[in-house]
């Protein structure tokens, strides 16, 4: 057809793969981190309430070939974090006493610089996933490219010229960067709230560049957070086909690409486009407003098992089935190991699969187009 | 689809033709005997007819071939394949998008690529890529020196039962041949350290390179699988490493039977420095070619490298590091639980820097100093030391010494001046040329329908526009370069599929699989395998397997083991 | 001289890549009139987009624009000789990989200006998007040479993986001006919002105006009275600071101490 297709990507970790063009990245499956991290670090991400069975599979609370799980130190944390919250529930209702104010960041704990496994967060608010780690370190609203590049020097042993940064004692970012480099094999998950943050991908292209250097000293890795069901998969699909992950143009009759010019939002913000088709995402609900109203005023044809505010504003909508639940098929996880979705029930009779729905699609569109592949 | 070419000087190596007038005759994909009368005709007098090309070892699909695409975008955006009726659109150089890969392929003559890197773990992703990777017959080798199954069971000298699961996992992730990649570094890479000799130990494993070679050895005999063990050797890209390579080549010459070779070393131009340094790096060719002279057990690829930009790719994690921090370009790790790792760094060969004229001249001596092509394939182990369109370019080289002094003019002197190449009188004739480039390496990977034009092999034939009657080879390189370039015809399963470099017809190409059936009622060998299948990867054991189905095209082979 | 007027309004990017002072010398305005350029996915003639005419006995290669440009890209792309005049605001992509010859634009540009330009001169009158004189993605080779001009305000990560060259800015900066870059020059009339020169090598980066804090990876080296840009003298004083230290730069910053006197900290490490 000549369109642009792109991905949800776009909108959650479009930027850490544009930051992987730059600088690559240090990655691995997740099994290599049940077996062998000791230092997890997540940074902008709250698996917690993000991505539920992430801990207890593949890290902290995971029973790997060389290191144990760590669920007694959670059992001993989190009744610590009860007690005190009962404390200071009752030190409320005394009165005369007093509540002692907590410094902001607390230095290292010793468990750091011991072996085992060890779980750090690191946030701009304490999340439920703080509340888990080992240590958590508050950083000021969008400083953490500052934070990454005071480790970077940090781990140099070179000396910074300022007293704090992002609101940081240089003090606790030493031990901190000695607490890196002391690990075994050390990851850091960056959520949204890395990617998302001010200088986007720069805060990833500097996070990759501190693993990369880590490296020379330990075995680091790093990798995302991702979400949005297989976006890993589309990614991985359009990259083997056309050579980019995400917002690939074919107008010109051969993929180019370039997030910025080709990429679905600024496409809707310049309200250059004359149709669309949506796949199983929910734009409207994500999109910038004006995106969204110049994707909706085109016609706007949806492919959706379920009912979304995309849906809803489509002119044509095709139900399709289930992946995983009515069809078979392959989903990518966020790690990039494929595995297989199983059909457990039959879909309602005459509802194809989106597969079968595209398949038809193009079918009638390379007939009009007198087409033959 | 019937066919016949007539009047081509076909080169059949396989068949001991070399350049006689002949008419090949194709019915329904095969080569037959009689012309049927309503055959198509197709007079190509003064062209050369060969087998299509086969090659060993090109990395064109799967998780480390794709992170390397999408880490390369200034790769592809100006090299780009327009999309026609017939074909798809896609992207190229280095690391070309799929449809790209098989067109260009196709283009050259080449008929049939084996993948030669597949995580267990990833396999299905390498079989999806590989069935959008049209034309072109298709592989894959599995990496399993890693595993550590095969690292537990080796250790105990467990060796059936190590036979017994890595059959398990070829039909499992649908493989055909056993891949080495630095036997125990991958593992060690694990906690960010490496294997230094074949003799060293593997952190917590208490197993030698060594051992795990020989014993994946004798599991491939046991297995009877057609291809040998394909084996990356260790201390890849460090001088001083021919030692290595000879030590690695030595310590399975027991195990050689019926004078049959028993391994293939992949890339030996990576493992041919000699020298204690960089500065002091020399070329080990020379040792390493009068080993292979002397012996039968082994054969070799050499990835020739060509002075371009391109992107090296291995499941040498550890290597790939070094090189990161050798060149300081942008570094892509990829660890895989309990199998194996990889890594990507983009790398540019400079005519003018004297380690990589000296990595050329490498390739080149290896290839002229071992005496019989049927030991030496060419590749450039693509992308690593070249993207696989430059072939054509090698040919020549190989072909003329004419080529060779030129390209040399233009090289680092001091690499020239310690070079053996000028030296060398030796230029391949293209009976020769077949051999090294599709009767030999479908001969090892014991393809018996592939790399000849005998009769019921596959017609899957390249045609190529130049007449060796009228042309000196070593005069005119040139066109020799053109006719290898775009090939006149590839006929794939009997039917024209490219014409003078465009593609006409674009089918499915098949996918090859070893499925191995033993003497002995098989062991239960998953108990093992399903007991400890939770400990040690994150997916269940019902998903791991790819089912045939993903296959586009699944051609399993069946053997039988000898247990 | 070359005038181009777009016929209607675009919706749809047109890319333009073609039209440039190398291609239309010894060219009859018919030969040009037919040039193909994408509109979108379709592929049309020049001449269904624009009302073209040619002044006769003037120099062949000039081109003039006029009207409204916005969805127009790659204006003067891979040119390497003559002039482009525009009038009005003009896409993305102006002037990439350009080789020589001169862009003026009198009026504002959007992203990636000069990108990959390795010698002439872009004056853009107005004020200019993100990555002026910046690489392609995923690649190094950012602005080798030449001058880009800016009258009015620059987005961010100008200079991205810039190489030689100079990009003056009058008006101010958003963040990582000179982001890995390597060699070249970029002065600031205005002000920065920060994070100058991120993980630069090499290169120099002046800045005239306010600046709110310098990157923890740069050490402070002096406190100079002026610098010189091309030869031409700037009136400081500028505190100077060396880095990116992360990644063993030595690239220079020169930052006015006058409008900076929050950064009166560094002045005892000197």
């Amino acid at each position: 057809m000549g369109g642009v297709l792109d991905n949800t990507s776009t909108v959650c970790h479009g930027p850490s793969i544009i930051s992987i063009h730059d600088v690559g990245i240090s990655s691995c499956t997740l099994g290599q981190l049940r077996h062998r991290a000791d230092l997890v670090i997540y940074w902008g991400s709250n698996p917690w309430d993000a991505h539920p069975r992430h801990l207890e599979r593949y890290t902290n609370f995971t029973k790997g070939r060389f290191q144990d799980a760590d669920w007694y130190g959670y059992v001993t944390r989190t009744n610590i974090h009860q007690t005190d919250k009962r404390l200071s529930r009752i030190l409320k209702l005394t009165p005369g006493i007093k509540e002692e104010v907590l410094p902001k960041n607390e230095s290292l704990p010793y468990k750091f610089f011991r072996k085992g496994r060890k779980m750090m967060v690191i946030d701009v608010r304490r999340t439920r996933s703080a509340d888990m780690a080992d240590y958590f370190l508050q950083v000021e609203p969008n400083k953490d490219y500052e934070l990454i590049e005071a480790f970077r020097m940090l781990i140099k042993h070179e000396e910074l010229e300022v007293n704090e940064v992002a609101g940081v004692p240089v003090e606790i970012l030493e031990d901190i960067a000695d607490a890196l480099i002391n690990c075994s094999l050390g990851v850091i998950f960056f959520g949204v709230g890395l990617t998302m943050s001010k200088g986007k991908h720069r805060n990833i292209d500097a996070a990759i560049s501190l693993v990369r250097d880590l490296n020379q000293r330990t075995k680091f890795l790093i990798m995302p957070m991702r979400g949005h069901f297989n976006v890993t998969g589309s990614n991985t699909v359009s990259t083997w086909q056309t050579g980019y992950p995400f917002a690939v143009d074919f107008s010109q009759g051969y993929p180019r690409y370039n997030p910025g010019e080709t990429s679905v939002v600024d496409i809707l913000r310049r309200d250059e486009t004359d149709a669309g088709l949506v796949i199983a995402s929910d734009p409207v609900s994500n999109f910038p407003k004006e995106a969204t109203s110049n994707l909706i005023k085109n016609p706007l044809i949806v492919i959706d098992p379920v009912e979304t505010p995309t849906s809803v504003m489509a002119d044509v909508v095709i139900p399709t089935t289930y992946v995983g639940i009515e069809t078979e098929g392959t989903a990518y996880r966020m790690d990039h190991v494929p595995l297989p979705l199983k059909k457990v029930v039959n879909p309602p009779k005459g509802l194809p699969s989106d597969k079968e729905a595209l398949e038809k699609i193009l079918l009638e569109v390379r007939r009009m187009r007198k087409e033959m592949i | 689809m019937k066919l016949v070419l007539k009047n081509g000087l076909v080169y059949d190596p396989l068949n001991q033709i070399n350049g006689e007038k002949m008419d090949i005759i194709i019915k329904d994909g095969k080569i037959v005997e009689k012309t049927d009368k309503d055959s198509k005709t197709i007079d190509i007098s003064g062209m050369i007819v060969m087998p299509g090309g086969v090659d060993i070892h090109a990395h064109i699909a799967g998780s480390e071939v794709n992170t390397g695409r999408l880490l390369r975008p200034e790769d592809h955006f100006k090299d780009v394949e327009v999309k026609s009726n017939i074909t798809r659109s896609g992207v190229g150089r280095s690391i070309p998008s799929t449809f790209t890969t098989g067109y260009r392929y196709t283009r050259m003559g080449y008929t049939t690529v084996m993948n030669p890197s597949m995580p267990p773990l990833e396999a299905r992703h390498t079989h999806e890529e590989l069935n959008d990777i049209p034309i072109i017959d298709k592989g894959a080798y599995p990496l399993l020196g890693d595993w550590w199954f095969v690292l537990e069971y080796l250790k105990n000298g467990l060796v059936e039962d190590c036979a017994f699961h890595v059959a398990w996992m070829m039909a499992a992730t649908k493989g055909y041949a056993i891949k080495l990649v630095n036997p125990g570094g991958p593992e060690s890479w694990g906690f960010g350290r490496n294997v230094r000799d074949i003799d060293d130990t593997v952190p917590n494993f208490d197993i030698t390179p060594r051992e795990i070679i020989r014993g994946l050895c004798k599991v491939n005999k046991l297995l009877n699988l057609p291809h040998t063990i394909h084996l990356h050797t260790t201390n890849l890209g460090v001088p001083g490493n021919y030692r290595t390579t000879l030590k690695t080549m030595k310590c399975v010459e027991d195990l050689a039977y019926d004078k049959k070779p028993v391994m293939h070393i992949t890339h030996v131009m990576f493992g041919a420095f000699k020298g204690k340094d960089w500065y002091t790096m020399s070329s080990g060719a020379e040792k390493i070619s009068k080993y292979v002279n002397r012996h039968r057990h082994v054969t070799i690829d050499t990835a020739q490298v060509v002075f371009t930009d391109t992107t090296t790719m291995t499941a040498d994690g550890p290597f790939q590091f070094g090189l990161y921090r050798l060149t300081g370009n942008k570094w892509v790790n990829h660890d895989v639980e309990t199998e194996t790792t990889g890594g990507i760094v983009p790398f540019r060969y400079k005519r003018k820097n004297y380690v990589h004229a000296t990595q050329w001249s490498i390739g080149l001596e290896l290839s002229l100093l071992i005496k019989s092509p049927w030991k030496v394939f060419l590749t450039t182990d693509h992308p690593n030391a070249a993207p696989f369109i430059t072939y054509p370019r090698i040919i020549a080289w190989l072909m003329s010494k004419n080529a060779r002094e030129k390209t040399m003019k233009k090289m680092n002197r001091l690499a020239v001046r310690k070079s053996l190449l000028p030296s060398i009188e030796r230029e391949y004739s293209f009976y020769e040329i077949a051999i090294a480039s599709r009767a030999g390496t479908a001969k090892a990977l014991g393809l018996k329908q592939k790399g000849h034009l005998g009769i019921g092999a596959d017609a899957d034939i390249a045609v190529y526009n130049v007449n060796p009657k009228q042309v000196d080879p070593s005069k005119e390189y040139k066109s020799v370069i053109k006719a290898f370039k775009h090939a006149a015809y590839t006929i794939k399963n009997g039917e024209i599929v490219s014409q003078k470099g465009k593609i006409v017809k674009s089918n499915i190409g098949k996918t090859y699989w070893i499925n191995v059936k033993f003497k002995s009622p098989p062991r239960e060998i998953t108990s093992d395998l399903k007991k400890k299948f939770k400990d040690y990867w994150t997916v269940e054991f019902d998903n791991y397997p790819v089912a045939e189905n993903y296959l586009a095209l699944s051609t399993p082979i069946t053997v039988e083991a000898e247990i | 001289m070359l005038t181009l007027t777009p016929r209607q309004e675009f919706k749809v990017p047109i890319d333009l890549g073609c039209l440039i002072p190398d291609a239309i010398i010894k060219k009859s305005i018919d030969e040009i009139r037919s040039f193909r350029i994408w509109e979108g996915n379709r592929n049309v003639h020049l001449e269904t987009l624009f009302k073209i005419s040619k002044e006769a006995n003037t120099i062949d290669d000039t081109i003039h624009f006029t009207g409204d440009l916005r969805k127009i890209r790659r204006i003067g792309a891979k040119m390497s000789r003559g002039k482009i005049v525009i009038d009005g605001d003009v896409g993305s992509r102006l002037g990439e990989e350009m080789k020589g010859g001169t862009i003026i634009v009198n009026g504002d540009a959007d992203s990636w200006v000069g990108s990959m330009m390795r010698n002439g001169i872009i004056e853009v009158k107005g004020d200019i998007g993100d990555y002026a004189g910046a690489a392609y993605r995923g690649s190094t080779k950012g602005m080798k040479g030449g001058k880009i001009i800016v009258h009015g305000n620059a987005g961010n990560e100008i200079g991205c993986f810039m190489r030689g060259g100079v990009i003056n800015v009058d008006g101010n900066v958003g963040i990582y001006a000179g982001i890995h870059m390597n060699k070249g020059t970029i002065f600031i009339q205005g002000n920065s919002e920060g994070r100058l020169g991120a993980q630069m090598l090499q290169g120099k980066i002046v800045v005239s105006g306010k600046i709110p804090s310098i990157l923890p990876t740069f050490t402070v080296d002096n406190i100079v009275k002026k610098t010189k840009i091309s030869g031409e003298e700037i009136a400081g004083p500028f505190y100077t600071f060396i880095g990116d230290v992360a990644d063993n730069g030595r690239g220079k910053l020169y930052i006015s101490q006058t409008h900076n006197p929050h950064l009166k900290q560094y002045e005892k490490f000197l």
